[in-house]
């Protein structure tokens, strides 16, 4: 290994080429990645996460915006911090006439650099959980008036739905009780009651921003009102077991007259307690 | 040892072709057809890979994982057993806890001759004998089988394929149990699809009491036919 540093020889006209290579892909990839967002900023507005994962619920549109917050703070004082990294690595470069000094003195204007970023993170802390705190009390800590209650019960390796029927009460005779299937009204406040026949599962769906775990012996009470008619994943978002991930559901958010024909529907096949083909 | 020598490794443009080719002549001479032929039974241990995390490599099944006993069952009853699985025929209903546990299984034999072949394989285990886990009397057991049962599932226990009845001699007395309870409150065999299930269901009610269900299932678990 017989190479010899170009800068060795001249006396050194800039930086080490592995400094060179790192700040060049540091800064490419920061241009991407902030052209991408600004994009998509401009392109998007408040809709960013929505053009990549349609936003269903009523609470879908309040959960992107605290993530768009974290990401927007985490994401601006990360290139912060990256640019004032390579700026110091630019002007303490190895040039002729300067020797390496290290820095170690009781100096004013090097307590600015710790104090300055710490209570910027505490005010950046304070914006966030301020943000955070409200949304989660509006999506997990309290709920508008049900207009139908439904019970989700996971078990390995799947999930059964007992919907109300049509008057519109749970554990009555005309229940609806279904596997991997949901169906719900659109524009409604729909209550539901989570349980675990075994381990924790966890009730997640995508569309709705909605994510809750089904803890085994406790029946957990969540929310959500869906915005848009259509149909829609559910996952199990907790590992709980070999089948975990073959234990995806669907949801049919479904306007008055679908609704009320799937009520009828069922209701005439009663009888029939038979499921679908899983293909 | 001289370096320069192992550069004489490389002889050249040609040395390098015709290497290439040997090396590509020995691929393609793995996929021949005599090849595949020996390839199937690989085949058949890729798909059992997965039943394997329940019902165990022999077959031998797992009781806590509610994975019973399946190896040397006749082949066409387990390809039917998994057809009604696909199509939510069994294992569909919502109380049947074990069966919902094996229905996203299927998912994993979505190609159109997965489920033959992994039939097959099961039925070329040998059925895995394991103690009773019950209290039941033998004796009791036997005497309602011959009177009950035999005529479909037969004297021996081993089923009657033409009837699409399984073998039941060494099956798990406790998955026994569970299933003639499934059968009697109609969580398996009461699907309108399910012509076999509509035959079990009026023989599964017909049995007296826990006890004999019991004594049934003992009996058959440790059921040993004379094998043709």
């Amino acid at each position: 290994m017989a190479e010899q540093h170009p800068s060795h020889e001249s006396g050194g006209i800039g930086w080490q080429p592995l400094a060179r290579s790192v700040f060049l892909t540091t800064f490419l990839g920061a241009v991407i990645v902030v052209g991408t967002v600004l994009f998509y900023i401009f392109a998007g507005g408040e809709d960013l996460i929505a053009r990549l994962i349609p936003a269903n619920s009523s609470f879908a549109g309040d959960i992107d915006f605290v993530i768009l917050v974290i990401a927007g703070i985490v994401g601006f004082w990360f290139f912060a911090s990256l640019f004032a990294f390579f700026v110091l690595l630019y002007q303490s470069r190895r040039r002729p006439g300067h020797k390496p000094e290290y820095l170690a003195k009781h100096d004013h204007q090097l307590h600015t650099w710790v104090s300055w970023p710490h209570w910027l993170v505490i005010a950046c802390d304070l914006i966030i959980i301020i943000v955070a705190v409200k949304v989660w009390h509006q999506v997990k800590q309290v709920a508008p008036p049900a207009d139908t209650v439904i019970r989700v019960v996971a078990q390995q390796w799947g999930w059964t739905f007992r919907h109300p029927g049509t008057d519109n009460k749970l554990d009555t005779v005309d229940d609806i009780v279904t596997i991997d299937r949901l169906h719900v009204p659109l524009d409604q406040v729909v209550h539901f009651e989570l349980q675990s026949k075994d381990v924790m599962h966890d009730f997640s769906v995508p569309v709705f921003r909605l994510k809750q775990d089904a803890v085994p012996g406790r029946t957990i009470k969540g929310w959500f009102k869906p915005v848009k008619a259509g149909a829609f994943d559910i996952q199990c978002a907790e590992m709980c077991g070999i089948g975990h991930g073959l234990m995806p559901a669907r949801i049919f958010v479904e306007t008055p007259e679908q609704h009320a024909a799937f009520l009828e529907d069922s209701a005439r096949n009663a009888s029939v307690p038979g499921g679908q083909s899983i293909y | 040892m001289n370096y320069t020598t192992i550069t004489k490794f490389d002889r050249g443009p040609l040395a390098r072709l015709l290497t290439g080719a040997g090396l590509a002549a020995a691929l393609l001479t793995g996929c021949h057809p005599d090849q595949r032929m020996s390839a199937s039974s690989d085949r058949q241990k890729q798909l059992y890979a997965y039943c394997m995390q329940c019902h165990q490599i022999d077959g031998g099944g797992h009781k806590l994982a509610a994975a019973p006993n399946i190896g040397g069952l006749d082949s066409a009853y387990v390809e039917n057993q998994l057809n009604k699985w696909r199509d939510g025929v069994r294992g569909a209903h919502p109380d049947d806890a074990e069966g919902l546990r094996m229905r996203p299984m299927l998912r994993t034999l979505a190609g159109t001759d997965d489920i033959k072949v992994v039939a097959a394989y099961v039925a070329s285990m040998s059925t895995v004998y394991s103690p009773p886990s019950l209290y039941g009397d033998q004796e009791k057991g036997g005497k309602v089988y011959q009177a009950s049962c035999a005529s479909c599932h037969g004297t021996e226990g081993l089923g009657n394929q033409a009837m699409m009845s399984p073998r039941l001699a060494g099956r798990n007395d406790w998955y026994l149990v569970t299933q003639l309870h499934k059968f009697r409150s109609g969580v398996r065999g009461a699907d309108p699809r399910d012509a076999q299930g509509a035959m079990m269901r009026p023989m599964a009610l017909g049995l007296a009491d826990e006890q004999t269900i019991r004594d049934v299932a003992v009996y058959l678990s440790q059921l040993k036919p004379k094998e043709i």
